[in-house]
């Protein structure tokens, strides 16, 4: 993916007025204005929606295990939603650390660093709708709530308790109320190293962390107006 | 010197009396048909027929299936000031009847050949009445249908100075023929015939609306339909395009309350308002019907009661005027181009097989009583009194003079239901009132949007998932930049961002109230209103946020609940200012004593 890109934001305030001059536009005019071309599909250009949004806010796309705008300690997360407002997909986090997995407590997890502050950026997703003509969302600077903490909390130690007693294996994306753990990699063949339940080093399929699409539909739902989320009336009048 | 006999002061005796007052009441036959024809509409006679002989001065026969009168009141109804229309003079102040002054039939009576025929429904034997010349009538039984049969002949026989005044048979005739269908057109539900001679001249069917009994009268000229409500003055017209004006406003009928009335200024208003397309002193063909409260005009002025007496004249020709103006198709042609014609064109029954397009349903209402602004967004309804005067942010209006009563529109309203799935129906205590329910609502809630904007729910409520967007000119970004805090109070958040290509406004946020639309309806309606007053953006809004009801039925009921669920008063405030950008709204008011009297 080549192209402009934004310089990175200097502040929150920043970042989120960026957001904001997104919103309404599509993501065929977001992709002219930094040189990009718009991919028929996605299934060929998975991520392509996070990348084209991160470049028009100028995320440094270096930074893959810290934050996207890491100097700002901000996640940049598009969500993909239908016409009624529903997340159309789960929502990748990050990869799931192996081998460490079981002695990081949950405020030193990966999971927790990368959700402490997360601007949400909506994007329509639904299939049937040309790329190009898709229109990104009004943006959501979020940190989670008390409960939705205590939830996320309680999801991971479950999960790294069970990865972490090599049960990785067994573990299914049924387990986690908010954050569930499945296959991450590009294709069957990657492996990374675990550990077994007898604590034998095995190659195992990398995982990652994801959330649900009740948690994430649970955000937009408290923070947008709910008739607004019919995308579809655009027509009606 | 003695004083001679002639010079004392004497009462005179009834009969000349009589004469002298048919001086004024009975001017020629078409006079005597009036006054016999609006006491069959008072009696409540579902058919009315005139035969007319000679022009009607040898004989005017008028019959009616009316109530008739027993033979003490027929007795009685010969005599001068007898009438069952009027007890006190506070009376004539809600008059609802045709006559009233009591002295039609003496003075009919007084220079003609008078037979009466009159049976009560319930009595078994009539009575005829016979007098010459005002004479003490002879009385004797008499058979016949119920209802009232009144033969004048030979008119003016004793007073050969009024007859040398009569014109040619013809012209009568025609006068006669003028005053019939004047009534037809007052009253559709009665069927009314003239006969001329002993052969049928016109005929009006019973009719269900105005709108029919119109086009019956006006068979072969194509006349634009349009209403308007003005606080308590209905005006609907039926007007002809300038093209088939004539010379006098003779083909112009006007009607306050359904009674014919010559009115100079009034029909001096409907051709102002045609502007440039009319030369001075021609007037259209058509019918106006003025509808107002009767305590709001007076119709003791003339003694053929051709005349009335308005109680804010100026207040009425004005709207009179602003509702031709606004509604005429032809507006345009003298330089209003900000007239959104609204008239629908009336079609003779031939003229309306092969016309197709938005005249091809004819006879519909249009209101009109608007003046749209220069964005194409139409303002509030400037009514009459008052009454209207509800939007937030609405400047007040000049304070006008005091009125001798409310406003015609009803102080309270009930709702009682919906109507060929767009309409409400509204009750009130003596009339019942149609409006469309889309514009109902869009008053209502253009009111609420006003009075406390997005107040109340979660933050973030309002909020749009995906803001609408939409290009703007300079002028119009610079506007709403101007309005939006004004919005932001009222919980609608628009802003206006700069771009590559110009100027776009972005709606982020609206309040709940008008949380079924779609975003870029809302956007839409604040830019195309974004010059106009605010009272029309929110009207705008109200209006994008509100289904038109025949689109879908539970979309109706959730307007129908809503509109319910306020209080009479409110809702009869609503009905005042009931406008949308789509134009004002369809009313009807129809009342109810015509109907339940029956």
């Amino acid at each position: 993916m080549r192209g402009a890109s934004a310089p990175p934001p200097e502040s929150e305030r920043e970042l989120l007025a960026r957001a904001q001059s997104l919103a309404g536009r599509t993501l065929a005019e977001l992709a002219a204005e930094l040189g990009l071309a718009v991919p028929p599909d996605l299934r060929r250009a998975k991520g392509w929606v996070g990348q084209l949004v991160e470049r028009a806010l100028g995320a440094c796309a270096a930074s893959r295990p810290g934050p996207d705008f890491a100097a700002l300690g901000v996640e940049l997360k598009t969500l993909p939603l239908d016409r009624h407002g529903r997340p159309c997909e789960t929502t990748f986090v990050c990869n799931v650390p192996m081998r460490a997995v079981s002695e990081l407590s949950w405020r030193d997890s990966p999971l927790c660093h990368k959700l402490a502050r997360v601007l949400w950026v909506p994007v329509e997703g639904e299939r049937q709708l040309p790329v190009g003509a898709r229109h990104v969302g009004a943006p959501l600077l979020w940190s989670p709530s008390a409960e939705e903490e205590a939830v996320l909390a309680g999801d991971w130690e479950e999960l790294a308790g069970i990865i972490g007693r090599g049960g990785i294996e067994s573990l299914t994306a049924r387990v986690g109320r908010a954050v569930q753990v499945r296959p991450k990699a590009a294709h069957g063949g990657v492996r990374r190293r675990s550990l077994d339940a007898e604590g034998t080093s095995i190659d195992a399929l990398p995982r990652g962390f994801y959330l649900r699409v009740s948690f994430t539909e649970a955000i937009v739902r408290r923070s947008y107006a709910a008739p607004a989320l019919r995308r579809g009336d655009r027509s009606t009048r | 010197m003695t004083e001679a006999p002639s010079a004392r002061v004497e009462l005179l005796p009834p009969q000349v009396a009589n004469q002298i007052a048919a001086g004024e009441v009975v001017v020629r036959p078409s006079s005597v048909v009036k006054e016999l024809v609006d006491n069959a509409i008072d009696a409540r006679a579902r058919t009315v027929r005139v035969e007319i002989g000679g022009g009607g001065i040898e004989l005017v026969r008028v019959s009616d299936d009316g109530h008739g009168m027993s033979a003490r009141d027929a007795r009685l109804a010969l005599e001068r000031h007898a009438t069952s229309k009027l007890r006190v003079i506070e009376d004539l102040a809600e008059l609802r009847t045709f006559g009233f002054r009591g002295e039609a039939l003496a003075a009919i009576a007084s220079v003609s050949r008078l037979c009466l025929r009159t049976r009560r429904a319930r009595d078994a034997e009539g009575s005829e009445l016979r007098t010459e010349g005002g004479a003490p009538p002879a009385v004797c039984p008499a058979g016949g249908a119920p209802g009232t049969v009144i033969e004048v002949s030979d008119l003016f026989f004793n007073v050969p100075a009024r007859r040398k005044f009569l014109r040619a048979t013809a012209t009568e005739a025609a006068h006669v023929g003028e005053v019939v269908q004047a009534a037809a057109l007052g009253h559709p539900e009665v069927v009314f015939t003239l006969a001329r001679d002993g052969r049928a001249a016109r005929s009006f069917l019973r009719a269900e609306t105005r709108a029919e009994r119109v086009r019956a009268a006006f068979a072969d000229v194509e006349l634009f339909a349009f209403c308007a409500l003005r606080g308590p003055l209905g005006v609907e017209a039926y007007l002809s395009a300038p093209g088939r004006a004539r010379t006098g406003a003779g083909g112009l009928t006007l009607l306050v309350n359904g009674r014919p009335v010559q009115d100079r200024a009034l029909a001096r208003a409907v051709a102002v308002a045609y502007g440039a397309a009319l030369e001075p002193g021609r007037y259209p063909l058509g019918v106006v019907y003025l509808d107002l409260p009767p305590a709001l005009v007076d119709v003791n002025v003339h003694p053929q009661k051709a005349e009335v007496r308005f109680a804010e004249p100026r207040a009425v020709s004005d709207a009179v005027y602003a509702a031709v103006a606004a509604a005429l198709p032809w507006a345009e042609a003298r330089g209003n181009a900000g007239h959104r014609p609204a008239g629908t064109a009336l079609r003779s029954e031939r003229d309306r097989g092969g016309s197709t397009g938005p005249e091809a349903e004819p006879w519909q209402w249009s209101g009109a009583a608007t003046g749209p602004t220069a964005s194409g967004a139409p303002a509030a309804p400037a009514p009459l009194a008052s009454a209207g005067a509800r939007l937030a942010g609405e400047p007040a209006r000049p304070a006008r003079p005091a009125r001798p009563s409310p406003s015609g529109r009803p102080a309270a309203l009930r709702l009682v239901g919906v109507v060929a799935a767009r309409l409400v129906a509204c009750e009130a205590p003596d009339e019942l009132w149609l409006c469309d329910a889309h514009a109902l609502a869009v008053a209502e809630r253009a009111a609420v949007l006003g009075a406390r904007g997005g107040s109340g729910g979660a933050r973030g409520a309002g909020r749009v998932l995906f803001p609408a967007r939409l290009g703007v000119t300079a002028a119009v970004g610079a506007a709403l930049a101007e309005r939006a805090p004004e919005l932001a109070r009222l919980g609608v958040l628009c802003s206006v961002v700069g771009g590559a290509r110009g100027p776009s406004a972005v709606l982020e946020a609206r309040p709940e109230l008008l949380g079924h639309a779609a975003p870029d309806a809302l956007l839409a309606a604040l830019v195309a209103s974004a010059e106009a007053p605010l009272e029309v953006a929110l009207a705008a809004l109200a209006c994008a946020a509100t289904p038109s009801g025949v689109s879908d039925a539970s979309e109706l009921e959730a307007l129908v609940a809503e509109l319910g669920a306020l209080a009479p008063e409110a809702l009869a405030q609503t009905l005042d200012v009931a406008i949308c950008r789509h134009g004002p709204a369809l009313r009807a008011r129809v009342p109810l004593a015509p109907l339940l009297d029956r």
